[in-house]
């Protein structure tokens, strides 16, 4: 049991610095407010015509029971609820108040994903990214790269000679720790489904061609109109997504080749929205933010060899050693 | 700092947990469990046949003659909301679903009195995308309702 533990602890919590948390911080929450906030014509518009919830969310029954949805679920209210995220969501960014901000940020999102999703309709591109927003409120995501991390300096007495090191801490990296095990999770199911209910025939090349005709028509997108025409390239597609899919997982195990998941996890996400306008723009954010932050040293290394090239820099006191 | 850890654990496992939610509870498309959800995407595999789409439009003509197309955005839905709740079941001549859809237009001052259905099928041939129309549908809004207006 000790042993479990211990194992348990050394794969969630290793003492690291926190500037790779920070980092992910960073690019999650501009990603959430420049590229993936929800739309609030959209919310207004479905709040409007729409007499009732058809199938609410959690988040949505719970707030209902408490708010009468002609109190909140109505123009101004929507319009209040979007300006608070986005506000928290600056706050977040720039790293002040940065718990606090990042929850209400977190709430926010969920709240109004879980809004418009009420209506008889739902995705997932958002899901996973908003598990993992909420996380960052119960991490230090704050501690580095941040105003408040400025702020603490100071009052630590920066001026006299306080340490410069950047802060470690032994929970910094579980966020993108759940971030990858979730997506793993995730492309796993969606591949085993579509093994147990659709079988071998899923790549027979039919049925992608099928999947992306279907949805490049309806979305208007020449490519995936051509690439619908392409059999044999449908074939080697569809075998390559249930690789894809069915493997991610091994890179929870095998940490050295996990940059190549997390590349071709961009890659194909960026191939789904340009041939059938599947806009998974969150999952792009997370396999980057992994392909960047997950391992420290490898971060840290990028970065050391970068400066490497640009004559004339110190070498930084936390470049990984050579092993 | 141990507790922390600990609290960390039970959150990290609660998350883990609530993944099996939607799967034991399987609700196909109409799943209320976000954002925990079931992956079931495209799942669908499709034998050697013909390769064919459908695309639908609604279009409505209001009491005083006028025209517009009825859009998910002007029926306050999504476009799959929209196409499974409506198109597809007028397209397979439910006029329930056409007066359900009037109902829920004729909010407006300027009622929609009938709305047409158009469809056709787009199918992939070696020579291109072949276009076939379909016959256009006609509702027209119920008596009982025509007359309360």
């Amino acid at each position: 049991m000790r042993r479990w533990i211990d194992q348990w602890n050394a794969y969630w919590f290793p003492v690291t610095s926190t500037q790779n948390l920070a980092g992910a911080r960073i690019l999650a929450v501009a990603g959430q407010l420049f590229w993936f906030f929800p739309s609030l014509d959209h919310q207004i518009n479905l709040a409007a015509k729409n007499s009732h919830f058809v199938d609410p969310q959690p988040i949505i029954r719970a707030v209902a029971s408490i708010v009468p949805r002609d109190a909140l679920f109505t123009p101004a209210g929507l319009t209040a609820v979007y300006w608070v995220t986005a506000a928290a969501g600056v706050l977040a960014l720039i790293g002040l108040f940065t718990r606090t901000s990042l929850f209400v940020l977190a709430l926010g999102t969920w709240f109004l994903v879980g809004h418009a999703y009420s209506y008889a309709d739902v995705h997932h591109t958002q899901a996973l990214f908003a598990i993992f927003l909420m996380t960052l409120p119960f991490s230090p995501a704050g501690a580095s790269y941040s105003i408040d991390a400025l702020l603490r300096r100071r009052r630590a007495g920066g001026s006299s000679g306080a340490s410069t090191e950047p802060p470690r801490s032994d929970t910094a990296m579980w966020p993108l720790k759940l971030a990858h095990v979730l997506l793993a999770l995730a492309y796993f199911s969606t591949g085993i489904t579509k093994l147990l209910s659709g079988g071998v025939a899923w790549v027979n090349g039919y049925t992608l061609q099928n999947h992306i005709f279907n949805d490049a028509i309806n979305r208007d997108i020449p490519l995936g109109i051509w690439l619908a025409q392409q059999h044999t390239l449908c074939i080697l597609l569809a075998v390559g997504t249930i690789l894809f899919e069915m493997l991610f997982f091994v890179s929870l195990f095998l940490p050295r080749i996990a940059p190549y998941f997390f590349i071709g996890g961009i890659l194909f996400h960026i191939g789904l929205y340009l041939t059938s306008g599947h806009p998974f723009f969150e999952h792009i954010i997370m396999n980057l933010m992994l392909l960047l932050f997950l391992d420290p040293q490898r971060s840290l290394g990028w970065i050391n060899r970068l400066e490497q090239l640009v004559p004339g820099l110190p070498a930084r006191k936390d470049a990984p050693q050579p092993s | 700092m141990r507790q922390r850890k600990t609290w960390i654990s039970l959150l990290i496992l609660v998350i883990l947990g609530l993944h099996a939610l939607p799967v034991i509870s399987y609700q196909a498309v109409a799943q209320t469990r976000w954002p925990f959800l079931a992956w079931a995407m495209y799942a669908r595999s499709f034998p050697p046949g013909p390769i064919q789409v459908a695309q639908r439009r609604v279009l409505g003509t209001t009491a005083s003659g006028s025209e517009l197309e009825i859009t998910p955005v002007l029926a306050g839905l999504t476009k799959p909301a929209f196409r499974n709740t409506y198109l597809v079941p007028m397209a397979r001549h439910d006029s329930a679903a056409a007066q359900s859809l009037l109902k829920r237009l004729n909010g407006e001052s300027d009622s929609i009195v009938t709305i047409r259905l158009e469809e056709l099928t787009l199918t992939l041939t070696d020579s291109g995308v072949v276009r076939r129309d379909h016959p256009v549908l006609t509702y027209h809004v119920a008596r009982s309702e025509a007359l309360t207006q």
